[in-house]
C-alpha cells in the first residue's frame, strides 16, 4: 500500500488517479489472478494478524509517542480495540458466512472510498471490508486532517507488515473536495463507491458516480442514550462522559441527547452526576477555538427558551450539558454539547421517536436499564428503535466490526 | 417599571417615535426598560428565556442588562409581541444554513417604527432628494426582504436586479455623469459586483454629492471580492471614495440600520447601540461577539445577539472583522434539530 502525498504538484490530479486506479487493477490480476476468494483468504489472514493484541501494542506506542494529541490517539485506540476484537479469524470467518460472502465471485476488482474528516478509523474498517470482498482500494482522504493521515499511516504499517503483496492493493492519497474531475475519474474507474460524511458529501459524489456504479453512502445520523430508573446515575455518566470524548460529539455514534426515565428531577440528577464526571475529564477534550466558543455560547442560550431549562458549562466551554424539562430537548451537534431530557411524560422513548420520525436517521444507542427493570418496557422500547447499534454507556464509539452501520450488511451490501 | 400596562403601549410608542426624531425628547435608560417591560409581557418565548435567565422587569437596571437574544432564535421561534397572522410584515433573512429564514415579524406600529427609524438613520449619511438606484428585487418581488422593503420605503423607485435591468441600470449612470445631477446608489455587493463585470470596459464619474451604499456581503454567491478589493473598484469604476462610498450594516430582526464611515467604523443612530461581548465569559470585550440594542424593535425582542465579531471603539463605534464561521464539519452527525427542520419541510 502506497500513501501517496507531495505527487499533486508535479503530475495532473487527473492522471494521477487515473494511474493509480490502473495500477490497483493490475496488481489484483497479476499478484491474485483476480481471484476474489484469494483475496478474501489473505485479507482474513492478515487482518488477523494485525488485530493481534501482541501487535496492538505496536503502533499503539506509536500514538502514544506523540504529545500534541496524545489523548484524541489514545481513544481513537479504544476504538480501534474493539475493532479488533472482530478481526480474529473465527469472528471473520463468522461473519463472511452469515452473509453469505465466503468464495464470493465477485465482480468489485476496485472500491473507492471517500472518507470523513472526523473519524480517524474509517479507513481501517472501510479497506478491511473491501479487502474480504476481494476487491482493491483507492482512498481519498480528507484534506489537511492529520488525525487521520496518523491512524492511514497506521494501516498502511500494518498492513505492509502482515501482507506486503495485500497491501499493494490498496492506495490512499489527499486530493480537495472541489476538485470534482478527480472525484469523477475516481468514481468512473472504480466498481465501487464508498462514501462517509454529511448527505450534502454523499448527493454530490453519487451525482459524479455513473449510474452502473455499486454506490453506498453513509450520511448524517445520529445517537441517543436512555437511562432507566433506579439506574447507577454515577457509572452512567461515567460512560456518557467517554462517549462525548471520543470525537468530542462530532460523530454519527455521538450521543446528542439522554434521555432520562423519570420526571424532571430524575433528569437532573443525572446531569448532575454527568456534570461532575465531565469536570473530572474536562482536561482531555480539544481547546475550544473562539468560534467554537461563540457557537457554545449561543447554544446555551438557545437552550434556555425552554422553561426551566438549566444550562452548565465549565470555564473553557469544554463541555455544556443542558438539561430540559421536557423530552423536547434541544441538541446543536457541536462538539462538547450534549442535552439531558426526562421521558416521564410519555409511555416510552421508542413511541416517541417514532411520532417524531426520527428512527430513520438514528445510529447508536447507549442504554442502562433501570435497577429492577431486566425485561422492562423501555428496554423493550429501545430495542424497538431502530438503531444500528445499542450498547452501554461508554462503548458508543467502540463499535464492533460487525456493526451493521446505516442498518446495512458489513461485506454483503458492498456486492 | 415592573410589568408593561397594555394602556402604556400608546405613551411607550408615541415616546419613542420622538425619542428617534430628538433624542432630547426623553431617556434612553427609561425607554429601553419601558420597551423590556412590553416585550416580556407580550413576547411569551421571551418571557420564557428571561425567566429562565432570572432577569425580569424589576430586577433589570439599565439597557445592557436586558437579555439579549441570539439572532439564531428567530430561526427556531415566533418572537413575536403580536399574533403571527396579524403581523402586518414578515422580513426574512437570507441564510440558509439551517434550512430555514429567520422570521421577523411586525406589526402596524412596529412597522410605522422601523420606517421612521430607517429614514432618520439614512438622513444622517446621505443626501435627501436626489435620484436613488436601488440594486436589489424590488419590494413587489421580495415582499420579505427587509432590504427591499427599506429601500420602497426610503422612495427608491428604480429598481435594478435583473440581467435585463443592466441597459437601464447604465443608462441611469450615464444620465446621472451626463447632467451632473447626483445620485444615491444603495447596492448589495453582489450587484455592484455583477455591474462592473458586466461593463468590465466602462468608467463613470458619478457628479459631486453622489454617494454608493454597499451591503449584503456575497452570501450565497460564486464571486467574492474583499472589501478593500470592492472598494477600489467602486473608488475606479464610479469615482466614488470613502466617505463617500460606504457600507450599510443591517440584519432583517433588526429594525435600524448602522452605517460605515470614512475609516470603516460603523455607527448607528442615538436610539440603537451596540457592545463586543466575549464569549468565553459573556462580559464587554474590546473584540468579540457583537450584540445590538435597537429602541425601533417594537414587536419583537430589542437586545440581539449576532454571529458577527467585531472591534469596538471607546465611543461605541464598531468595526466587522468577519462572520464567526458554521461549526467545523460534523462529517456524518446529525443534529436531531437538523432531523426535525428535515421532517417539518417535507
Amino acid at each position: 500500500m502506497k500513501l501517496l502525498q507531495g505527487e499533486l504538484a508535479s503530475e495532473p490530479l487527473l492522471r494521477m488517479v487515473e494511474r493509480e486506479a490502473t495500477h490497483l487493477r493490475e496488481r489484483r490480476g497479476v499478484s491474485y489472478g483476480n481471484d476474489a476468494a484469494a483475496i478474501q483468504r489473505e485479507a482474513v489472514r492478515a487482518l488477523r494478524a494485525i488485530g493481534a493484541p501482541d501487535k496492538r501494542s505496536v503502533w499503539k506506542s506509536h500514538a502514544a509517542a506523540d504529545e500534541a494529541t496524545v489523548s484524541a490517539r489514545v481513544l481513537a485506540g479504544m476504538s480501534l480495540d474493539a475493532m479488533l476484537d472482530g478481526w480474529s479469524e473465527a469472528e471473520l470467518w463468522r461473519l463472511i458466512d452469515s452473509e453469505g460472502v465466503r468464495d464470493l465471485k465477485s465482480s468489485t476488482a476496485l472500491a473507492l472510498h471517500v472518507v470523513a474528516a472526523n473519524t480517524p478509523l474509517l479507513v481501517w474498517s472501510s479497506v478491511a471490508r473491501a479487502l474480504l470482498i476481494g476487491a482493491a482500494s483507492l482512498v481519498r482522504l480528507p484534506q489537511e486532517s492529520p488525525e487521520i493521515d496518523f491512524w492511514a499511516r497506521q494501516f498502511q504499517d500494518a498492513l505492509a507488515n502482515a501482507s506486503p503483496k495485500l497491501a499493494e492493493l490498496v492506495s490512499m492519497t489527499h486530493w480537495p473536495s472541489d476538485e470534482l474531475g478527480a472525484t469523477r475519474e475516481a468514481a468512473c474507474a472504480s466498481d465501487l463507491v464508498l462514501v462517509y460524511g454529511s448527505d450534502a458529501t454523499v448527493e454530490n459524489i453519487r451525482a459524479l458516480t455513473p449510474r452502473d456504479k455499486r454506490f453506498v453512502g453513509y450520511g448524517h445520523r445520529f445517537s441517543i442514550g436512555v437511562v432507566g430508573t433506579g439506574a447507577d446515575y454515577a457509572a452512567a455518566a461515567r460512560g456518557t462522559a467517554l462517549d462525548m470524548l471520543i470525537f468530542d460529539q462530532q460523530g454519527c455514534l455521538s450521543p446528542q441527547i439522554i434521555f432520562v426515565e423519570g420526571e424532571s428531577d430524575d433528569a437532573a440528577r443525572f446531569a448532575a452526576a454527568l456534570r461532575q464526571e465531565l469536570n473530572r475529564v474536562r482536561g482531555q477534550f480539544p481547546a475550544r477555538s473562539a468560534a467554537i466558543v461563540a457557537k457554545l455560547r449561543e447554544a446555551s442560550m438557545m437552550a434556555r427558551f425552554q422553561p426551566g431549562a438549566a444550562v452548565s458549562h465549565d470555564l473553557e466551554f469544554a463541555w455544556l450539558v443542558a438539561t430540559a424539562p421536557s423530552i423536547a430537548a434541544p441538541s446543536f451537534g457541536l462538539p462538547g454539547y450534549i442535552a439531558v431530557a426526562p421521558i416521564g411524560g410519555c409511555a416510552s422513548p421508542a413511541g416517541w421517536l417514532k411520532e417524531q420520525s426520527l428512527s430513520e436517521r438514528l445510529q447508536g444507542v447507549s442504554y442502562v436499564a433501570g435497577a429492577n427493570d431486566d425485561n422492562s418496557a423501555l428496554r423493550a422500547a429501545v430495542y424497538d428503535l431502530g438503531a444500528s447499534y445499542v450498547c452501554s454507556p461508554g462503548w458508543l464509539q467502540r463499535p464492533p466490526f460487525s456493526w451493521r452501520e446505516d442498518n446495512l450488511d458489513v461485506l454483503k451490501s458492498l456486492t | 417599571m415592573n410589568v408593561h400596562d397594555p394602556a402604556a403601549d400608546g405613551p411607550l410608542f408615541d415616546a419613542i417615535t420622538a425619542y428617534i426624531l430628538d433624542e432630547r425628547s426623553g431617556d434612553f435608560e427609561d425607554l429601553a426598560l419601558r420597551l423590556f417591560a412590553r416585550h416580556f409581557s407580550l413576547n411569551g418565548p421571551y418571557r420564557d428565556y428571561c425567566t429562565n435567565l432570572g432577569a425580569v422587569p424589576g430586577d433589570v437596571h439599565g439597557w445592557s442588562e436586558i437579555p439579549a437574544v441570539p439572532a439564531r432564535a428567530f430561526k427556531l421561534l415566533s418572537l413575536s409581541c403580536c399574533a403571527v397572522d396579524e403581523a402586518a410584515a414578515v422580513f426574512y433573512s437570507s441564510g440558509t444554513t439551517e434550512g430555514q429564514p429567520s422570521r421577523h415579524y411586525l406589526d402596524q406600529k412596529a412597522l410605522a417604527l422601523y420606517e421612521i427609524s430607517l429614514r432618520v438613520g439614512y438622513a444622517r449619511v446621505a443626501p435627501g432628494n436626489v435620484r436613488l438606484l436601488a440594486l436589489m428585487q424590488p419590494p413587489a418581488d421580495a415582499p420579505h426582504s427587509s432590504l427591499s422593503y427599506m429601500l420602497g420605503a426610503l422612495g427608491a423607485t428604480e429598481f435594478f436586479w435583473s440581467e435585463g435591468d443592466r441597459p437601464r441600470l447604465a443608462e441611469a449612470l450615464d444620465a446621472a455623469e451626463a447632467t451632473r445631477q447626483p445620485v444615491a446608489i444603495f447596492s448589495t455587493a453582489f450587484a455592484l459586483l455583477d455591474l462592473f463585470d458586466n461593463k468590465p470596459d466602462h468608467r463613470w464619474t458619478l457628479p459631486q454629492g453622489s454617494v454608493v451604499i454597499e451591503t449584503g456581503g456575497f452570501k450565497g454567491r460564486s464571486r467574492q471580492v474583499t472589501r478593500e478589493e470592492l472598494y477600489s473598484l467602486i473608488a475606479d469604476r464610479l469615482g466614488m471614495r470613502p466617505p463617500q462610498a460606504f457600507a450599510e450594516y443591517g440584519m432583517s430582526e433588526m429594525a435600524s440600520q448602522y452605517y460605515s464611515g470614512a475609516d470603516g467604523a460603523f455607527s448607528g443612530g442615538h436610539w440603537v447601540r451596540a457592545r463586543v461581548i466575549d464569549p468565553l465569559t459573556d462580559a464587554d470585550a474590546e473584540e468579540g461577539i457583537l450584540r445590538h440594542f435597537d429602541l425601533a424593535n417594537w414587536n419583537s425582542v430589542s437586545a440581539i445577539q449576532t454571529q458577527d465579531l467585531g472591534r469596538m471603539d471607546e465611543s461605541g463605534r464598531f468595526w466587522l472583522l468577519g462572520r464567526a464561521p458554521e461549526s467545523e464539519l460534523r462529517g456524518c452527525s446529525l443534529t436531531m434539530e437538523e432531523q426535525w427542520e428535515r421532517l417539518a419541510a417535507r
